[in-house]
């Protein structure tokens, strides 16, 4: 039995939540409601729920401001917001799932399932802290990103990792001092929220940190030399980077 | 010099200055032109507020689940109207007071199927104004409205009241006014600045853009007016936005 509460500045949009909970996932059981930030924080501590589904815009503040209240959480979280806002990027990096409204209760019940299987406090947690980190400030020195896999949860700093490379809908990240991380998202997700902290798609499977190119080959193919020594291929649409990088 | 040579230098030289007007007028209407686009868009944009849209396709999907079918395909063709007034709104730059009033109804519908009816509202309109055929601008209103519901009414224990009246002013001009019974604009801005946002009215600073761009291009001056009604009498409070428009007619 997972129990939830739900948070969110529109009585219409905590009833249809409550609905589709009942209609999809049944195993879910709603023990509170709140429709702002003071409400929410105290509904949390009061009721200690497993799961909470929370809106980013509160009718006092916003889902940050209510996260921020807690150091470490014992709760699954899925965030709920009307459209993709830029806010939307930090949950991304912190592999946290998030819904558009109005809710697709597939999506619903597929975030739920997903929370089920990583509902050890320590790995939510690990997540949460680096949503935390992220968010402090504006501009990060070190942003870290949350790698999720079958069984496991990495914390990585964006600067470590050396590059990514896919298969099929798969993508392995290559990281300084680390094992090989394999995630089942494609390479397009993560070059759109890495393109921001100097990642660069030089080739259809490949996706590479300028911070970690060394030197450029021009035999056999084109290619970056990378500072831990593998051969990473340009894609002859993507020449001109061999005079940008390297 | 010859004669013959300074009326070449004479013609010339106004040749260059005709060619130098020609091109500033050239460039001026340009400006315009993309200015008026940058408008429209913007008001597309801030009618089709995203958390309004979303959050009132949410509540529509709150019957489908409470299988009031019924009551879901009102507001879904409630918001389909909507939609496609505000689409037809963003191609012309007047419309009827009638399809307005229109528009502004659909609104308000949504409105309040959102905020489960946390206010009422009226619209008004003087008798002896032609509604088919008075144009006027189309949802100048719209920004203020969501203020009135949004900010005004949001954090009031009793019901909010919202006025919106059409009414002749002199011979030439209708006046345009918008009353709430809410927390009133500056108690409004004052709770937007303690969550921490720096308040600026989005709201006026549209509206004052329109108009500006409205008196650009078709020559319509209209004066806005915003009064905390708290102002002018301490025993009440709300919001009066009032905006004097010369009429046109179709």
């Amino acid at each position: 039995m997972v129990n939830a509460v739900i948070i969110d500045d529109e009585t219409k949009v905590r009833e249809v939540l409550v609905l589709l909970l009942r209609n999809y996932c049944p195993n879910v059981h709603v023990i509170g409601q709140a429709n702002s930030v003071k409400t929410g924080y105290e509904v949390i501590v009061k009721s200690n729920p497993n799961l909470v589904l929370l809106d980013m815009q509160l009718s006092d503040g916003n889902g940050f401001d209510l996260l921020r209240k807690f150091s470490s959480i014992s709760f699954g979280l899925i965030i709920i917001t009307a459209y993709q806002e830029y806010a939307i990027r930090a949950f991304k990096y912190s592999a946290i799932d998030y819904l558009l409204k109005p809710i697709d209760p597939i999506e619903l019940s597929n975030a739920i399932d997903r929370l089920s299987k990583t509902s050890e406090n320590n790995l939510i947690n690990q997540q949460f802290e680096a949503l935390l980190a992220n968010t402090e400030s504006k501009n990060p020195p070190d942003k870290k990103i949350v790698l999720k896999t079958i069984d496991e949860i990495h914390v990585i700093n964006t600067s470590e990792i050396i590059r990514c490379e896919a298969h099929n809908n798969q993508t392995t990240f290559v990281i300084q001092d680390y094992e090989n991380i394999t995630v089942s998202k494609t390479l397009k997700e993560y070059e759109d929220l890495l393109s921001e902290d100097g990642f660069v798609r030089c080739h259809q499977t490949h996706l590479v940190n300028k911070k970690h190119v060394k030197d450029k080959n021009y035999i056999p193919v084109l290619s970056f030399t990378m500072s831990n020594g593998d051969i990473v291929p340009i894609s002859y649409r993507k020449k001109f980077l061999l005079k940008k990088l390297a | 010099m010859t004669e013959v040579g300074v009326t070449l230098i004479v013609l010339i030289v106004l040749l260059l200055v005709l060619l130098i007007l020609i091109l500033f007028l050239f460039f001026k209407i340009k400006k315009i032109q993309k200015d008026n686009i940058l408008l429209r868009q913007q008001l597309l944009l801030s009618q089709l507020n995203p958390h309004f849209v979303f959050n009132s396709l949410s509540a529509i999907q709150s019957f489908m689940f409470r299988s009031e079918a019924h009551l879901g395909s009102k507001y879904l063709a409630s918001f389909a109207k909507l939609t496609r007034l505000i689409l037809e709104n963003s191609r012309t730059q007047l419309c009827s007071i009638e399809q307005e009033i229109n528009t502004i109804t659909h609104y308000l519908e949504l409105q309040q199927l959102r905020f489960d009816n946390k206010f009422s509202y009226k619209i008004v309109v003087d008798d002896i104004l032609d509604k088919s055929m008075i144009l006027i601008p189309p949802m100048l209103t719209q920004p203020f409205i969501e203020n009135s519901i949004e900010h005004g009414f949001i954090h009031m224990s009793e019901e909010g009241l919202l006025t919106v009246s059409f009414k002749a002013s002199g011979p030439k001009h209708i006046l345009i006014e918008i009353e709430d019974n809410g927390i009133g604009i500056e108690l409004g801005k004052t709770q937007l600045m303690t969550n921490g946002e720096k308040y600026k009215s989005l709201a006026t600073k549209i509206t004052r853009e329109r108009i500006e761009g409205i008196r650009k291009s078709m020559g319509l001056k209209v004066e806005l007016n915003i009064i905390d009604l708290s102002k002018e009498n301490p025993q009440k409070h709300g919001t009066l936005v009032t905006m004097r428009i010369p009429i046109n007619h179709g």
